[in-house]
């Protein structure tokens, strides 16, 4: 405004420039000029300090109604103490990154803020807060509201989840220190609907109104909504690896969604995942995904981005995936059974199952490089259960007990290592499995790794005998091959099994038979996996490895197994990164590189792993270990994370006009429609105070007509 | 005559050719013309008769009285004399206004309006002078017939540049000292001095009996006083400049100018001299016949 007022200058700079810039005419009749010069001298000067003033208070009238000014105090009605206490909460999450025809809704929230920072007096505190889980304060309470006007300007890009209700908490207990007169709290955000989800439960409606009005310091409370009510926005929802981890030269599929949170009908929107391109159509408020088959060449830490071509929201547009491609994986397994006759035991079934090249080449008496399991997911190494020893358990990732009838104390203390330092144990008895011993060296009562308490066979006659019916989660990772097929039920008889008690922590049933009995049971210990499937791998007690499903689901549960000690690569925003890895890793030392900083931080190495918990910021966020590595890791020892934006943020459904009216009964505040009413005016209205624009306005107009007319009379066009 | 051609558009010729300026009060002529003078002498109108005295010439006798009454008759005629004009033309610095202007300045049109003048009296067989005046009489062409006089009129009127003061009722008196018959002087200048100076001129002319006609040659600007913007204003005849914001002294200007315009109208009634105002952005080919033909239906 006082830039406005200084323009009332404008017009005397003018006229002085003009005087100093006249131009000269050679004149005849100075005969008539020289009387008149001489009677007007007087009356001119006058005449010119009239208009002069006349334009100067016209320009700074006009400056100081656009400012909107509001009379207070005496003449103006009211408040006894013009001083405030503001606390102003400011929505600083992704979807504020929305465009509104050229500018994004944080920009118009920030002219809000601003709004608010010119409506209070001299002297009052405010505080800036960032309602969003990633942001922190912008500033402390301060009375400099200059100073925390330019930091608004300096504000980083929106991002991460809106935190509503953290943030208005937080402003509640700045403003209890601050005092019990003109507390005022303002909340600017967008209208997205999922932001006051936290916030409607009743319980915290009453709460809140009771802390609110609390004891002689009540607190008003403004909700300054802006942007539009647009909802159109589709986006890619999550980037992931069908059956982690993903297997140097062996095909991978990578699973993308696209949501379209809008209401119309979205066909063919171009997709492109790395250099593959495709379309893909996604109904209204629904989700379309599309497996990509990719094939990575070199073991180590790589990352995938998906991006299309979208409307609404910019940022959800593209997603990137970190995936650990990793060298083909160790399998131990240990066989009960085993005999010189081919496919007789389980492990002639895994061998194939696992690494299919290998054993064909086996079959062809070849010794080549097929034989040393080239181009295979798996290597598998059988030992009899008598002739195994702990050592070979440094060496393996995933270790399978076939039909193995009994276990020392000493290898079942070695397994249970084996599985706390992130082994994958895969317990698949047989015909020999004495389960009394499973279930008191590994099964523990229930301390144990074993997920399930063994109870003897069903009946050899195959009275039980049962089918492989319900599978619970298609999107548990050992299942999702089974997604989007036909039938996926597979067709398996199964003439024996044990039935098996679930320990009750963490067991988890992930499949089981007709007969209600558990098939495959999944457990945890320290930082590995445990499967117990209750029948034999092999064709002993039914048709189980004569199916297409055999093959899929043994390489998908050893991969699940293996993947035990990795921890999620790709995060939400405040999710700790956590880089752990399986026996036979030591990690010595770590960096981490955050999102738009190429500054590497030293990380420290805590009982062989690392941990980094500023993760507010979404992007990629790079570690670099040095150590003993895995043999994935080891050609460039760096892992990747990528935290990403909260899908809720890509949901801008904006509220209704019924639930503002419900929102602001419930939580007592008052709404303040930048659409519909300016903001400072209805700021002033709420204090008491009296706009003055309106009738400064009328004086503009008054006042330029009053200019037109004496300058149209005086300089004699009238006449 | 390419000069002469500058000063006379084919137009115009065209138009003054059925035209004429006459005098409207008796004026004295050296030749026979179509203006009646008060000389009487030998001409082709009778009079009257009357006595017979000595020193008379005896061709003027009336034989044919002598005869029948034998007393000796002097026959008078009335003479018929052409019209001995002088066009007077203001060279002052102010008639230099309006030079670049679209309708060029004061003096090209006055110029004009003289040359176009003196042609069409030449071809009425009158006799034409020409006076340049500034403070004082700079160039003077005394009266003569003649298509010549149109050539020596225009050479007077090239070789002088609009430059200097003006008193127009110096130069007038000049002028009338200079005229030793009756005459028509034709004053063409802006007439940018006090009516009174105007007034005492035109009254001695009148006191000559010679007949007045003042054209007054002025340009739009010096009517509406248009300018906008602070101006410095130059005097062209020396005056001392006047910087000013139009839009304040326009009001007085126009008042003071038309007072002046009021006087000098009021100087030429009162003297019985006609004065006509040409503003340049008319063309002369327009105003002049207008003009003329304003004065033949009056």
């Amino acid at each position: 405004m006082l830039a406005g007022v200084a323009g009332a200058l404008v017009p005397l700079v003018l006229h002085l420039l003009s005087r100093s810039r006249y131009r000269t005419v050679e004149w005849g009749a100075m005969m008539f000029l020289e009387g008149a010069e001489a009677r007007v001298l007087q009356s001119a000067r006058l005449k010119q300090l009239v208009i002069l003033l006349l334009r100067m208070a016209l320009v700074g009238l006009l400056a100081t109604a656009l400012a909107q000014p509001v009379l207070r105090g005496r003449w103006g009605g009211l408040a006894r103490d013009a001083r405030v206490n503001a606390v102003i909460v400011l929505d600083a999450s992704a979807s504020m990154q929305f465009d509104e025809n050229g500018k994004t809704r944080m920009e118009l929230a920030r002219s809000a803020v601003l709004n608010i920072l010119e409506s209070l007096r001299e002297n009052s505190v405010a505080v800036v807060l960032m309602g969003s889980h990633e942001q922190e304060s912008l500033a402390r309470p301060t009375t400099d509201l200059q100073q925390l006007a330019q930091r608004l300007l300096t504000l980083p890009e929106p991002s991460g989840r809106a935190d509503l209700r953290g943030a208005l908490e937080h402003a509640l207990e700045i403003l209890d220190r601050g005092g019990e007169t003109g507390r005022e709290l303002y909340v600017v955000c967008d209208r997205q609907a999922s932001n006051w989800r936290e916030l409607n439960s009743a319980a915290f409606r009453e709460s809140w109104r009771r802390r609110l009005g609390g004891a002689g310091a009540r607190t008003r409370l403004f909700v300054i909504p802006v942007g539009s009510e647009k909802s159109e926005n589709l986006a890619i929802e999550s980037v992931e690896l069908v059956n982690p981890p993903a297997v140097r030269d062996q095909v991978s599929e990578v699973e993308v969604k696209v949501h379209n949170y809008g209401r119309t009908f979205r066909g063919n929107v171009d997709l492109k995942v790395e250099d593959q391109a495709m379309t893909v159509s996604v109904g209204p408020e629904s989700t379309a995904s599309v497996r990509v088959p990719m094939k990575f060449t070199q073991s180590g830490a790589t990352l995938v981005t998906a991006s299309l071509t979208g409307t609404g929201l910019k940022f959800d547009d593209r997603m990137q995936a970190a995936i650990d491609v990793v060298e083909p994986i160790h399998v131990l397994v240990v066989s009960g059974d085993e005999r010189n006759v081919p496919l007789q035991s389980e492990s002639d079934f895994l061998r194939i199952a696992l690494a299919p090249r290998t054993a064909e080449a086996r079959q062809r008496g070849d010794t080549g490089e097929a034989a040393k399991g080239r181009g295979d997911p798996c290597r598998v190494t059988v030992r009899p259960a008598e002739r195994w020893n702990e050592e070979e358990l440094k060496t393996a990732q995933v270790v399978v007990l076939a039909n193995v009838s009994q276990l020392t104390p000493a290898q079942a203390l070695a397994l249970e290592q084996f599985v706390y330092e992130g082994g994958g144990l895969w317990v698949a008895p047989g015909n020999l499995t004495r389960v009394e011993t499973y279930n008191s060296l590994l099964y523990h009562d229930g301390q144990g790794i074993l997920p399930a308490k063994l109870l003897p066979a069903t009946a050899e006659d195959g009275s039980e005998a049962t089918t492989l019916q319900g599978i619970s989660d298609f999107d548990h990772p050992i299942f999702r091959f089974l997604k989007g097929r036909p039938d996926p039920i597979p067709l398996v008889t199964v003439g024996r099994y044990f039935p098996a008690e679930l320990r009750g922590r963490d067991a988890q049933v992930l499949a089981q038979y007709g007969s209600g009995r558990p098939f495959l049971i999944e457990g945890s210990a320290g930082r590995g996996r445990v499967l117990v499937m209750t029948t034999s791998l092999d064709a002993d007690w039914g048709t189980l490895p004569l199916s297409n499903f055999y093959l899929p689901f043994v390489q998908s549960a050893v991969r699940y197994l293996a993947s035990g000690p990795a921890s999620e690569r790709n995060l939400t925003p405040g999710s700790p990164i956590v880089a752990q890895f399986g026996p036979g890793t030591e990690l010595r030392k770590a960096t981490v590189r955050v999102p738009n900083s190429s500054e590497a931080r030293p990380l420290p190495v805590t009982r062989g792993e690392v941990r980094y918990s500023r993760t507010e910021l979404p992007g990629l966020y790079t570690l670099t270990l040095e150590g003993t590595l895995p043999d994935w890791l080891k050609r460039r020892g760096v892992v990747h994370f990528v935290v990403r934006t909260p899908s809720a943020e890509s949901d801008i459904t904006p509220l209704t006009g019924a639930q503002w009216g419900e929102l602001s009964g419930g939580l007592g505040f008052e709404l303040i429609d930048p659409a519909r009413v300016g903001v400072a005016g209805a700021i002033a209205s709420a204090r008491g105070g009296h706009e003055l624009w309106l009738g400064l306005v009328a004086g503009v107009i008054v006042l330029g007509i009053l200019e037109l007319a004496v300058a149209r009379r005086w300089s004699g066009e009238a006449a | 005559m390419s000069v002469v051609s500058r000063y006379l558009e084919p137009a115009l010729v065209e138009r003054l050719n059925h035209l004429q300026l006459s005098a409207r009060s008796v004026v004295e002529g050296t030749t026979i013309g179509s203006h009646r003078s008060p000389v009487k002498g030998a001409s082709i109108e009778f009079r009257q008769h009357r006595a017979y005295v000595a020193g008379d010439e005896p061709r003027r006798l009336d034989w044919r009285v002598l005869g029948r009454t034998d007393r000796p008759y002097i026959k008078e005629y009335d003479e018929e004399t052409n019209l001995r004009c002088i066009l007077a033309l203001d060279c002052s610095g102010s008639m230099a206004y309006g030079e670049g202007n679209k309708w060029g300045s004061k003096f090209d049109y006055a110029a004009r309006l003289a040359v176009s003048l003196a042609y069409l009296m030449l071809g009425q067989t009158e006799s034409v002078g020409l006076c340049l005046f500034q403070e004082k009489i700079i160039h003077w062409l005394a009266p003569h017939t003649g298509t010549a006089q149109l050539s020596r009129v225009v050479e007077g009127i090239e070789k002088v540049v609009p430059k200097g003061g003006s008193q127009v009722a110096k130069a007038i008196h000049e002028t009338a000292e200079r005229l030793e018959r009756r005459a028509l002087v034709v004053l063409i200048s802006d007439f940018m001095t006090p009516a009174s100076a105007f007034r005492e001129g035109v009254a001695h002319l009148r006191h000559d009996r010679h007949e007045v006609l003042a054209l007054r040659v002025l340009d739009r600007d010096e009517i509406d006083f248009p300018f906008r913007n602070w101006t410095r204003f130059r005097g062209l005849e020396g005056e001392r400049p006047s910087l000013c914001e139009p839009s304040l002294v326009r009001q007085t200007y126009r008042e003071n100018q038309a007072r002046h315009a009021r006087q000098l109208e009021e100087a030429g009634r009162a003297l019985r001299a006609e004065l006509r105002t040409f503003v340049t952005d008319k063309s002369l080919t327009e105003a002049l016949p207008a003009f003329l033909h304003h004065r033949l239906a009056r």
